[in-house]
């Protein structure tokens, strides 16, 4: 039996230029961390909690759940991400897609081109790409999208598909991401609710799962559309249940539009 | 999010960075990229104007918004970049 050996969570964002700007650096200091504790566990496959920008899974098919079960992934090269290919693993993708079909009908990539809500915290967490990575993707650009509380029930599936479909002895980590508050062109473009953002680190700090029971409506007056993602960390909160985080870096940044936060699950 | 009539312009939008003859066209002869995707006079003169109301007005998903400052705003270039980050990555320890 596999075994989720660390999970985490980070936004994914970066802007400009960390010349100057403090916030950047800190913001980068903590990416660094999450990295160095991620290849200090050794995993032999990385679990992506991720967001497509409407690069690959677009309005003309709006899959709720989508889980790459290709070979290799190769980045769509938004944000000057460099496009060299990495390793999948189709043996839990599909795994994982069969484990959830009595309550999820999870869609399956063979080509998916990860843009920088995978890739930015890869960058630091497997700078060299060697570790197969499976990206799910939860689709917040749709109409409804999905919920915390399905989120929640999904992360469950990730780790009993661990426990179950992977041979003993291998070792996995979940990486979150997305978030914090942000409102991209919405009414609150550009504002940050710093207040909202320190609550929902406290929450998965104190090992709180009550957010897994916000609504949509609620998560997107308080972080915006954007802040939708937070879903992804309470569906890697799920798959380490009875874990509590460890706060690793948050700075609102207006400047960027956005809260940038980081935890580790203990 | 977008309906009927705000579609074709979203489709336009969310082919735009992907599909790299459609940004040369959209940076070349845009008038006979709009006919392909088939754009009313005001998703035109929207998508010409560029800013955030007009986007806005045409029910252009805000994400999508999004790809067309990347795509038209000259401080796109450096600001939506990880180039000045590389450098900064541990990749050891």
């Amino acid at each position: 039996m596999g075994e989720i050996v660390g999970a985490f969570a980070t936004s994914h964002v970066l802007f400009g230029s960390p010349e100057g700007d403090d916030q950047a650096l800190r913001v980068v200091a903590g990416l660094n961390e999450i990295g160095t504790q991620v290849r200090a566990l050794k995993p032999d496959l990385i679990v992506v909690i991720g967001s497509d920008h409407l690069f690959n899974i677009t309005t003309r098919l709006q899959p709720p759940f989508t889980v790459g079960v290709a070979d290799s992934f190769t980045p769509f090269g938004d944000m000057d991400i460099e496009q060299r290919p990495f390793a999948g693993h189709r043996a839990f993708a599909t795994a994982l897609c069969a484990r959830a079909a009595d309550d999820f009908d999870l869609a399956q990539a063979e080509e998916f081109r990860p843009d920088h809500g995978v890739m930015v915290p890869l960058m630091f967490v497997d700078p060299d790409g060697t570790t197969p990575v499976v990206p799910l993707l939860v689709n917040v650009n749709m109409s409804p999208p999905p919920t915390a509380q399905r989120c929640a029930k999904l992360g469950r599936v990730i780790k009993a598909a661990v426990e179950h479909d992977l041979p003993a002895e291998a070792r996995v980590v979940i990486l979150a991401t997305g978030g914090l508050s942000h409102w991209i062109n919405m009414p609150g473009h550009g504002q940050v609710n710093e207040d909202f953002d320190r609550e929902v680190l406290a929450g998965f700090v104190a090992g709180d799962t009550t957010l897994e029971g916000i609504s949509t409506e609620e998560l997107l007056d308080k972080a915006g559309n954007g802040g939708l993602e937070i879903v992804n960390w309470i569906l890697a909160a799920a798959a380490v249940p009875g874990r509590r985080a460890r706060q690793i870096y948050y700075e609102p940044m207006p400047h960027w539009m956005t809260g940038m936060g980081g935890i580790a699950f203990e | 999010m977008t309906d009927s009539a705000a579609y074709p312009v979203n489709k336009l939008m969310q082919e735009l960075l992907a599909d790299p003859s459609n940004l040369a066209a959209f940076h070349g002869d845009r008038a006979a990229l709009y006919d392909r995707y088939g754009l009313t006079a005001d998703q035109r003169s929207a998508l010409d104007a560029g800013d955030p109301d007009s986007l806005a007005s045409i029910r252009v998903h805000p994400v999508l918004q999004m790809h067309h400052f990347i795509a038209t705003n000259p401080m796109a270039p450096d600001f939506v970049s990880v180039k000045a980050y590389k450098p900064l990555v541990v990749r050891h320890g």
